[in-house]
């Protein structure tokens, strides 16, 4: 068919490339091309002399946390050309392949093009075409069955697709239960949200600042595959000379670029920063100082009850960060008047060590306390349960505590994905604080994967519902739901939420089929589409029946996209398939007529409100590519974050004491084994391999599985490492199965030494059908950590903390 | 003279595949072909690993067209088909090209493809560059260093995209231009450098 056999075979600088090889072409999927021809956009380009054309602008892609600003070149009413924008900024002007890969993801073959009705049994994908009018009335129709039924408490409805960031009206309108706690990328930050205060996850320094950084610990981050333009931070950084040490399992993109690659065993990347923090505190090559003025390990507690030594008169300038009750403030110890103090009082000195009996009780310094909690944690059980060697540990921990300011930039997944993420995120709050590694130019601790948590908001008018129109949790879960008696029985999800928010996807789908009603909006035939009942076509964020789309305000901007080209098919826009809903029960007044009325509402006389907003119209947005900054924003807004040292706990200090979960006995972060992913599980008997997923470039969650542009690079297959493949006798290119006792699929086989032995890795899902048979979340774990109850948070969804077994199919 | 040319900035370089589909776009590049690729250098498989466990590293080498000063493919094509152009680019006339695929055997970077048959696309319309002409079934093609968008001064696509800023396109000729004070005091590297083809496009670390 082509020229061009192989894409990757073994090519070197020197020895290459008239080699011809079948192993990156064995991975796509074959016979996927053959693209389902729609007419509705079809008619030949030839028919016109002269094309048409004509440019608009996007802001592209939420789920990178960015803003590539995107110009397409329109031709022939078809979205043609993407390239990035040069009406703005720099830090805008941006894309990935995802964003190009557009041109041809608009328009592939599993577009949802007609609403549907289920015909087959539930999970066969057996469907009829109906009409728009008749899938709005059955949705109808099951609603106000499951009320009458079960009571209004019984719809679920839930929005996740990013065509729907920005606005979220017909949940509410219908009083639905959304869910509860989303358990997703929020393992770490449970652990972290205490210390250093609500949404700290997001760094309050710029990550430009890698550059000024002496050292970078990326910590399960492989930004080189997850949000690719960030990636340009990292190799300033590598270019600058600052030392990149990158602890991951897998031999990522980005640990390829480190100067040092520390394969820690699955789930156990608390134990290296357990290790580092012994050979801190065992060396005292902590920052004394820093620890005294702006963390609480001072703070005296009560060695009897675990209880924080406070006033009952003064209370502490903040609530409490988890619990938002008012506390007492903590006293220390003053070695200047060698008495008891508030630690709030001016001119003390307090002592960061030892113990004093006062009114009967034996009060100890955090300080003290954390060293006994650590004396539990020798350097060579942190290297024994890590697999990283004990010199390597205490060498790290001398680099990152004496060599000049370091950052722990950590993902979202990888580590964050097992039970226990809260001990980590813990755990790197220690180390961070016990060197002054915070509020420093080139220091810092959180996810870098955009701009700062309070980056200045824009401020936009609300487009308010009557105040009876509200969501209504039940409180549960939706991954708990599967599990706990619940009285959900109709379900009406935006985007793929089943399959990709919950693990264990024979549970979770089990529960689905067991629901009176499901109907789905998806754009494409993603993995739930065969669940549901019914199946609406929603377009793409390139399609819309105006001109313009949807406004939004990220990270220190204002971003308004143009509407394109019309909606594909009989697909429709979110905001039309809202108002076709709420006319069902003569709500469709109450919310926009058009995007165009929200955009205009959202930014009418917003100047006024905020001077910051001065010259942000919708004239304005419009002709400026849709993307405008709010005044104060940029790259690096905020050059001195933190260094006033006073953040958002109770204390304004660094709080690394958790007396809140004094009842699990975790105020300092105890160690403990993930729920299933760990060396000694008896489990690893019959299930020895750990399976661990993660972003590839050719997706973002399972978006972008449809494309055939990636299709001709990738497809769903697992990376075994070689000795783990040869007892086994799997090649590459081999159709395998990997089960556990939830499930197994059959996937592609690729067998790659970039990986740790014993470990597989899958880039995350893709839709069940370019499977051999299931699909990975099959295997994944759903259990719940208990502790994480009590959790800023709540329980996450350990996706990743899965022991499986493969085997050739 | 002009001498265009490009330098690739390995260290930058992360393998993200963005040039590869920047380039497919742009240039209306048929299913089943790319004028640029990206490969893990040495493995057989993508994004694998040399070295022993742990001690692994990873390449990633960007190959298209290296736009020759002495360029292999010319010297055997028999209808002067493909030409050095007077900005130093190495071009193929698509209306004098009979398919003979002596520049495809001849050329040492196996930079260019082959529409065996009447090409396919997806989507089926012709994307990209409007100004970019579209080839029939019968004729080679590659890289052109995107010919149609540096006439009209801007950069090529892959130049354009690139997330981390790896390449650098200008006139090798000119001391002062970009890609000039770029490639100073460096020991940039080119493909092959032994078979005495002069590649233009350099590499470097």
């Amino acid at each position: 068919m082509t020229g061009e056999k192989s894409l990757q075979s073994g090519l070197t600088r020197r020895s290459f490339l008239k080699a011809s090889g079948a192993a990156a072409g064995a991975l796509g999927i074959a016979g996927a091309a053959g693209m389902v021809t729609a007419e509705g956009w079809l008619s030949p380009t030839e028919a016109h002399a002269e094309p048409e054309e004509r440019v608009a602008h996007l802001c592209h892609q939420f789920h990178c946390l960015t803003g590539c600003n995107l110009k397409c070149t329109i031709r022939d009413e078809r979205v043609a050309l993407i390239e990035p924008s040069d009406l703005v900024d720099e830090g805008h002007r941006t894309i990935c392949l995802r964003g190009i890969n557009e041109v041809e993801h608009i328009y592939s073959k599993d577009r949802l093009q007609t609403p549907l009705k289920r015909v087959g049994e539930r999970g066969e994908g057996e469907f009829v075409a109906i009409s728009w009018d008749e899938a709005i009335d059955a949705i109808a129709t099951a609603i106000n069955d499951s009320w009458a039924k079960h009571g209004k408490d019984s719809v679920f409805i839930r929005k996740s697709t990013e065509a729907s960031i920005g606005f979220d009206f017909i949940g509410q309108l219908l009083l639905a239960d959304q869910g509860g706690n989303w358990g997703l990328d929020r393992g770490q930050p449970n652990g972290q949200t205490p210390a250093f205060g609500a949404f700290s996850y997001c760094p309050s320094r710029s990550i430009w600042e890698f550059s000024d950084a002496a050292t970078i610990i990326e910590v399960g981050h492989n930004p080189l595959e997850s949000g690719i333009v960030w990636s340009r931070a990292l190799m300033d950084a590598k270019e600058a000379g600052v030392y990149i040490v990158a602890l991951d399992p897998r031999f990522s993109g980005t640990a390829s670029k480190a100067d040092l690659w520390l394969p820690v065993h699955p789930g156990t990347d608390a134990a290296v920063i357990q290790g580092m923090i012994r050979a801190i505190l065992d060396e005292g090559w902590y920052d004394e100082d820093f620890v005294k003025a702006n963390t609480s390990l001072p703070f005296l507690v009560d060695r009897k009850t675990g209880k924080s030594y406070r006033s009952d008169e003064v209370t502490c300038p903040n609530p409490t960060v988890v619990t938002a009750e008012e506390t007492g403030a903590p006293y220390v110890w003053d070695k200047v008047s060698d008495s008891l103090k508030l630690y709030s009082e001016e001119g003390i000195d307090p002592v960061l060590e030892g113990s004093w009996k006062i009114d009967g009780k034996e009060l100890a310094t955090e300080f003290t306390l954390m060293k006994e909690w650590i004396s539990d944690y020798s350097i060579d059980w942190a290297a024994e349960t890590s697999g990283i060697d004990r010199q390597t540990i205490v060498d790290l921990a001398d680099r990152y505590a004496n060599n000049g300011p370091a950052i722990i930039d950590y993902g979202l997944g990888g580590p964050d994905k097992y039970t226990n993420a809260d001990v980590l995120g813990h755990s790197m709050s220690i180390l961070t604080a016990i060197t002054g590694n915070y509020g420093r130019k080139g220091s810092g601790f959180g996810f870098y994967g955009g701009v700062g948590a309070d980056n200045p908001a824009a401020t936009l008018n609300f487009w308010a519902l009557p105040e009876e129109y509200h969501y209504n949790d039940s409180g549960m879960a939706m991954y708990e739901m599967p599990y706990m008696e619940n009285n959900i029985h109709c379900a009406l999800t935006f985007g793929d939420a089943f399959t990709l928010e919950a693990a264990s996807a024979n549970d979770t789908l089990e529960w689905v089929k067991s629901l009176d009603f499901f109907a789905i909006i998806d754009i494409y035939h993603s993995s739930a589409v065969d669940y549901a009942d019914i199946v609406l076509p929603a377009c793409t964020k390139f399609e819309c029946e105006e001109d313009v789309k949807q406004l939004r305000d990220s990270f220190g901007y204002v971003m308004l996209a143009n509407g394109m080209i019309d909606p594909l098919f009989e697909s429709k826009s979110d905001l039309q398939i809202e108002r076709l809903l709420a006319a069902k029960w003569g709500l469709d007044h109450l919310i926009p007529e058009t995007y165009e009325e929200l955009a205009k509402f959202s930014l009418d006389g917003v100047d006024k409100l905020d001077p910051n907003m001065r010259g942000i119209t919708y004239d304005a947005l419009l002709k400026n590519g849709g993307c405008m900054p709010v005044a104060g924003t940029g790259d690096d807004w905020r050059p001195d974050g933190h260094a006033d040292q006073v953040y958002t706990t109770p204390s304004t200090k660094i709080e690394l004491y958790y007396e809140y979960l004094l009842d699990q006995g975790h105020q300092f972060p105890v160690y403990e084994n993930a729920n299933e992913a760990y060396e000694s599980n008896p489990l690893k008997e019959t299930y020895p391999l750990y399976f661990m997923q993660g972003k590839s470039r050719y997706r973002i969650h399972a978006y972008y599985s449809s494309s055939q542009w990636f299709q001709e690079d990738f497809g769903p297959c697992v990376n075994i490492f070689p000795s783990d493949a040869e007892a086994r006798g799997i090649k590459t290119g081999d159709d395998v199965k990997v089960f556990n006792d939830r499930g197994s699929f059959v996937c592609t086989a690729l067998v790659n030494p970039g990986l740790q032995p014993g470990v597989l890795f899958m880039a995350e899902t893709t839709y069940t059908k370019y499977y051999k048979e299931g699909f990975l979340q099959n295997v994944t774990n759903s259990a719940r950590n208990e502790r994480c109850y009590a959790m800023f948070h709540g329980p996450q969804i350990p996706y990743n903390d899965t022991l499986v077994q493969i085997e050739k199919a | 003279m002009t001498k265009l040319g490009m330098a690739i900035n390995l260290t930058r370089c992360i393998g993200c595949q963005t040039c590869a589909h920047a380039c497919k776009m742009q240039n209306n590049v048929p299913t089943g072909m790319r004028w640029n690729r990206v490969i893990t250098e040495g493995c057989d498989v993508p994004d694998g690993a040399l070295g022993e466990y742990p001690n692994l590293y990873r390449t990633y080498l960007p190959i298209a067209c290296q736009h020759c000063e002495n360029p292999a493919c010319q010297k055997v094509c028999p209808t002067g088909a493909t030409y050095k152009d007077d900005q130093g680019r190495v071009e193929v006339d698509y209306d004098k090209c009979i398919g003979c695929r002596m520049c495809m055997a001849a050329c040492p970077y196996n930079a260019r493809v082959f529409n065996w048959e009447d090409p396919v696309r997806d989507p089926d319309f012709n994307y990209g560059d409007k100004s970019v002409p579209v080839r029939q079934k019968g004729v080679v093609e590659k890289c052109t260093l995107c010919k149609e968008r540096t006439d009209r001064g801007e950069d090529p696509m892959c130049v354009a995209c690139c997330p981390t800023r790896a390449r650098v396109f200008g006139d090798l000729d000119d001391p002062s231009s970009e890609i000039s004070k770029h490639l100073a005091g460096k020991k940039p590297t080119q493909l092959l450098a032994e078979k005495g083809t002069e590649p233009q496009v350099y590499y470097y670390e």
